[in-house]
């Protein structure tokens, strides 16, 4: 007779508690080639995806650097020639024009708009 | 000295009860309870070849407490855990039941941890006063003291006439 069985009445555990049990234990007594045969699906997919991957990227890599060769190319030929005598323009450029005069320099400036700079 | 798993299954049906009961007061939420009694079986599985049969029912029993109180100091860590006092003890007696719950477990709460492991073990397990000190790794001396002292401070706390 428990002296506080007023105060702590006993409770049933919820049902399936053995059986939980039991599912662990059997699990653990499979043998490790069947444990590893239930994954292998998993990771023969895996095996294809590196494989994949590996395939794909020499072909991604050289289309990288033939697109970043073309992208410096035609940066340098956007690029206007550096002027002479120190000129520099502040938030534009200038492109020194030809104008067949020996004493005059012409030149063409372009300012950003205030929202380019 | 190896462990056979139908003493684990018989030792399983024997004291899932009374681990159950006593875990409930401790972490009071129910499945939490369920997988500190799985999880402990498995721990005691995991070393079974140096299980001795004979005392099986201490080692499983040390093994969940300690579980539980692990579980404890998580909770005291993430507090997100939402506790099943309502579940547990106040099946149909509505709200009445319900503040009596939360009443005993802030009571419970509130004894010192040893004294109540020991009360709870007195009370569900069936353990004799020494097997309780061999689980709980106290000396066999204080057991009646502790059980005495906690049960007196829990009665107080929940306003019980003392008869003792």
């Amino acid at each position: 007779m428990r002296e506080l069985a007023h105060l702590l009445p006993e409770l049933t555990p919820p049902p399936g508690g053995l059986a939980r049990l039991r599912q662990s234990l059997h699990r653990q007594r499979e043998p490790a080639r069947r444990r590893l045969s239930r994954w292998l699906p998993a990771m023969a997919g895996a095996g294809a995806m590196v494989l994949l991957a590996l395939a794909w990227l020499p072909g991604f890599v050289g289309h990288e650097r033939a697109t970043a060769a073309l992208t410096q190319a035609l940066l340098r030929a956007a690029t206007p020639p550096p002027l002479p005598h120190g000129i520099h323009v502040e938030h534009g450029a200038a492109l020194l024009l030809a104008d067949g005069q020996p004493n005059a320099r012409v030149y063409l400036i372009a300012s950003a708009p205030p929202a380019a700079q | 000295m190896t462990l056979r798993e139908e003493a684990l299954e018989d030792c399983y049906r024997r004291l899932e009860r009374p681990l159950y009961n006593v875990l409930y007061r401790l972490l009071w939420q129910a499945q939490d309870c369920q997988d500190v009694i799985h999880d402990a079986c498995m721990r005691v599985w995991a070393q079974r070849k140096g299980v001795d049969e004979a005392t099986l029912d201490a080692l499983l029993w040390t093994t969940a407490l300690n579980l539980a109180k692990n579980r404890l100091r998580w909770r005291g860590v993430w507090r997100f855990a939402p506790l099943d006092e309502a579940d547990g003890l106040a099946h149909e007696g509505g709200e009445s039941d319900f503040l009596a719950a939360r009443r005993l477990r802030q009571a419970l709460r509130r004894l010192p941890a040893s004294s109540r492991d020991v009360l709870l073990l007195a009370e569900f397990s069936g353990l004799a006063g020494a097997d309780i000190a061999s689980v709980l790794g106290i000396p066999a001396g204080t057991v009646a003291s502790r059980k005495h002292h906690a049960m007196q401070r829990l009665k107080a706390l929940l306003g019980e006439p003392d008869h003792a």
